[in-house]
């Protein structure tokens, strides 16, 4: 069987990087223009031709309604959402809503979803791949922020189907990049990944043991990225012209993007030299007259500028090093993740945080698509010689009365994971309950995201807090969510892969690589390379895999598959699911088990409540929470005052 | 299968050993190597998977294992939704049982964060009024005045 050709690509907010592995060595595959990465901008041309990379970026001056920047960031989002709202304050190009909240690009009179939007960029990187590669390729692991939640990932993977990619894997930044840095090396380090992309900040901690690459904690923050820090210095450039010359830059869209490309280009020289003198001629006229720009940057005080964003990163970096039960002292190696890490104001910082010099052999740009290249590679291979065990970045929860959640999966838990609560009914003979899919730190529920919901029904209704619902949440090596509610009396279940808040349904991506609207691309960055219609998938759905040979099987010993039917029976043993099949000891454990579980008001799921506003009489539910907590404390001072 | 012999070390393994335990368990039954497998192996790798997760999720937290192994003694094989619960349940009320306890506790942490220990012991204090029993503030502030201000 000879070998498919992988590559891993670094999907970016602002710029997008591929790479395969050839010889055993991760390489990153260069644009037609010779260039690593590739602008993650799209635009679509008036006679309805659509750029994508260096050529879509010119346009965001030029065209700035039809081309599209930073659609990451929007990425598996809902139409309300904080992050769409700001989107919509600084976007040239229509944001509009879609079906059950989406996000919606409107490009003259046509609806682009986002994941196409990201398919356009995917694309490209194939493209670029391919021309590269000179044959063709299929099979890719994309990466995604880790902090990003469960809708993001379903978007990004449903982005490269529809660019016509089979996805191996989401994996995440930070991991691709401590991936590429101990690939090989049999290293057994502690390290910490400081990952400042684009548009978002993660920061991981892992510990690598010879083969084995195992995330102790990951943390981020999805609204904070290196754009961030160019909005403080176009914001101080703006503020200066507006000082000297009393008119606003903003006011003017044409002169503001001239005036964000100079601050881009003033960030890229500050990694090299400690003074930037920002000139930008006729920036703007007033009364005829041409008024110019010019600003002289020291590194120093652009290090001010951004002092509290980078405190900000670093708070993050604390909680990430609390999870994980490390401090600074403990950790081996610092991984720079990110173009805005190149800027010596930024490494200056993380050097005095970590204590320690960050690793300097690594290229910040292309070592997470080099990291993916890695793990495409060995998923195709049939000799695999690394182990990722990931974490979940999110604590995931069920939603309960009163506007509040449940957490069933703690964050940092280690994935694959699944695990199953008890909860009881709200209302006496309640019908069915609506469970609600979070993700995030709060307790409240609106402070989190919400994944998905849905109505269970077909369990026996009964008095309130005798009817037990059982509640599944499983989580794969993706990160992706399943959740599934089931009656242990009658046996009644309903399950649902999360993924119907802002992605699209598996109809709706069939029905887009149906129409081939992604086909559209003119491949840009000057590759005239294949452009033939893609040939159909060439992964089969992967049901219909079946193999007859464990050469297929990376990397397993014989033992361990003859082991396999065996251990899976015994994880099932029927003693297992309910407590003791022995009536006596059965009894009494039931008992005091069910004496020391919470309150039932504290996790009694809504009433059948998904529109309706919460009555009184739930906000008096949760009132209980205290007062039966002071009983309980009442109850410890009576016994101590007999 | 429980867990120690799902992860193949004696009941009484320490912590390390269940740690190496672990990771030579998940190198043997990690999903990514099956990738291209036929479904139904697939599947029961996946489970395995899961359980050995859970297995050491449950044996690396003191409070967890602990409680695993008493059930263990009483036939149970794995760590039930309604034992978790007890160890959440412990585990908040050492965070304080009433609102103004955990109020103030969540405060001297803030505090404690930011290593102002003084502060961080004023607000235990205020905690300890509001819950004069609660063992777990009383251990907290013992630790706090030890410090070094």
């Amino acid at each position: 069987m000879s070998k498919n050709v992988t590559i891993g690509i670094d999907l970016g907010t602002s710029n997008s990087c591929v790479a395969t592995v050839a010889d055993g060595h991760p390489q990153v595959l260069a644009n037609a223009y010779g260039e690593p990465t590739t602008a993650s901008v799209v635009s679509f041309g008036e006679d309805g031709s659509i750029s994508v990379g260096n050529e879509a970026k010119a346009r965001v001056i030029l065209d700035p309604k039809h081309t599209v920047s930073s659609a990451k960031r929007l990425m598996g989002r809902f139409y309300f959402s904080e992050e769409v709202k700001k989107a919509r304050a600084i976007c040239r190009y229509e944001i509009a809503s879609g079906e059950n909240n989406a996000v919606r690009i409107k490009i003259r009179n046509e609806e682009f979803s986002l994941p196409e939007i990201s398919a356009f960029v995917l694309k490209e990187m194939k493209a670029v791949a391919e021309q590269g590669l000179g044959t063709e390729v299929v099979q890719a692991v994309i990466t995604v922020p880790a902090y990003f939640n469960d809708s993001q990932r379903q978007a990004t993977k449903d982005a490269g189907r529809i660019a016509g990619l089979e996805v191996l894997r989401i994996l995440n930044e930070p991991t691709a990049a401590a991936l590429a840095y101990g690939y090989g090396k049999n290293l057994k380090q502690k390290v910490a990944v400081y990952d400042l992309g684009g548009g978002t900040f993660d920061v991981s901690v892992l510990e690598l043991g010879d083969d084995v690459f195992e995330v102790l904690a990951t943390c981020g923050d999805t609204y904070l990225g290196g754009e961030d820090f160019d909005d403080r210095l176009i914001d101080t450039l703006a503020d200066s012209f507006q000082a000297e010359h009393d008119i606003n830059v903003r006011s003017d869209p044409f002169a503001l993007e001239k005036l964000k490309g100079a601050a881009e280009r003033a960030k890229i020289e500050l990694s090299e030299a400690e003074n930037v003198d920002i000139e930008i001629p006729a920036l703007m006229t007033k009364d005829g007259k041409a008024l110019n720009l010019s600003y002289s940057l020291s590194s120093d005080e652009y290090g001010k500028l951004t002092q509290d964003l980078l405190q900000r990163t670093f708070k993050v970096c604390d909680e990430a090093l609390q999870q994980s039960g490390l401090s600074v002292g403990d950790l081996d190696g610092v991984i720079l993740v990110g173009g805005p890490t190149r800027l010596p104001a930024i490494r200056a910082a993380v050097k005095e945080y970590f204590q320690r010099e960050p690793e300097a052999d690594i290229n910040p740009d292309q070592v997470v698509a080099m990291g993916a290249a890695i793990h495409a590679d060995s998923l195709s291979s049939t000799n695999a010689n690394t182990y990722l065990l990931d974490v979940t970045p999110l604590t995931l929860r069920l939603g309960i009365a009163g506007g509040m959640t449940e957490p069933i999966i703690d964050r940092n838990s280690p994935v694959p994971i699944d695990h199953t609560r008890i909860f009881n009914t709200l209302q006496d003979h309640q019908e069915s309950i609506a469970v609600r899919i979070h993700q995030g730190e709060s307790r409240a529920a609106e402070d989190n995201s919400l994944l998905g919901e849905f109505e269970f029904r077909g369990f026996e209704p009964g008095p309130r807090g005798d009817v037990k619902i059982e509640v599944t949440f499983a989580i794969n090596t993706e990160g992706i969510v399943k959740v599934s509610a089931r009656d242990p009396k009658t046996g009644a279940e309903q399950s649902t892969t999360v993924n119907m808040s802002s992605g699209l349904s598996a109809e709706e991506i069939d029905s887009i690589i149906a129409r081939g609207r992604t086909d559209d691309v003119a491949a840009t960055g000057g590759s005239s390379g294949p452009q033939s219609p893609l040939p159909p998938m060439n992964g089969l759905p992967n049901d219909e895999i079946m193999l007859d040979s464990d050469d297929d099987i990376i990397g397993v010993e014989d033992d361990v598959l003859h082991d396999i039917p065996k251990i899976q029976e015994d994880l099932t043993e029927p003693d297992e699911l309910e407590l003791t099949t022995e009536a006596d000891s059965s009894e009494e454990l039931f008992g005091k088990l069910e004496n020391a579980t919470f309150d039932s008001s504290e996790i009694d799921l809504g009433a059948n409540a998904i529109d309706e506003p919460l009555s009184d009489e739930f906000s008096d539910e949760l009132e209980l929470d205290d007062s039966v907590l002071d009983d309980l404390l009442a109850d410890e001072s009576d016994s101590d005052a007999s | 299968m429980d867990y120690y012999r799902l992860l193949r070390v004696e009941n009484g393994a320490p912590s390390n050993q269940i740690r190496s335990a672990y990771h030579s368990a998940r190198r043997q039954f990690h999903p990514d190597s099956f990738i291209n497998a036929e479904p139904a192996l697939r599947i029961a790798v996946d489970e395995i998977a899961k359980r050995i997760t859970e297995a050491y999720m449950v044996l690396r937290n003191q409070s967890r294992r602990r409680a695993y192994d008493e059930a263990l003694n009483s036939g149970a094989k794995r760590f039930t939704a309604a034992a978790e619960d007890a160890v959440r349940q412990s585990e908040y009320a050492a965070r304080g049982l009433t609102a103004n306890g955990r109020r103030f506790y969540a405060l001297a942490e803030d505090e404690e964060r930011e290593e102002n220990v003084p502060a961080a012991i004023t607000h235990l204090k205020t905690a300890l009024t509001f819950e004069p029993k609660n063992a777990a503030f009383k251990e907290h502030l013992e630790t706090l005045q030890k410090k070094p201000k």
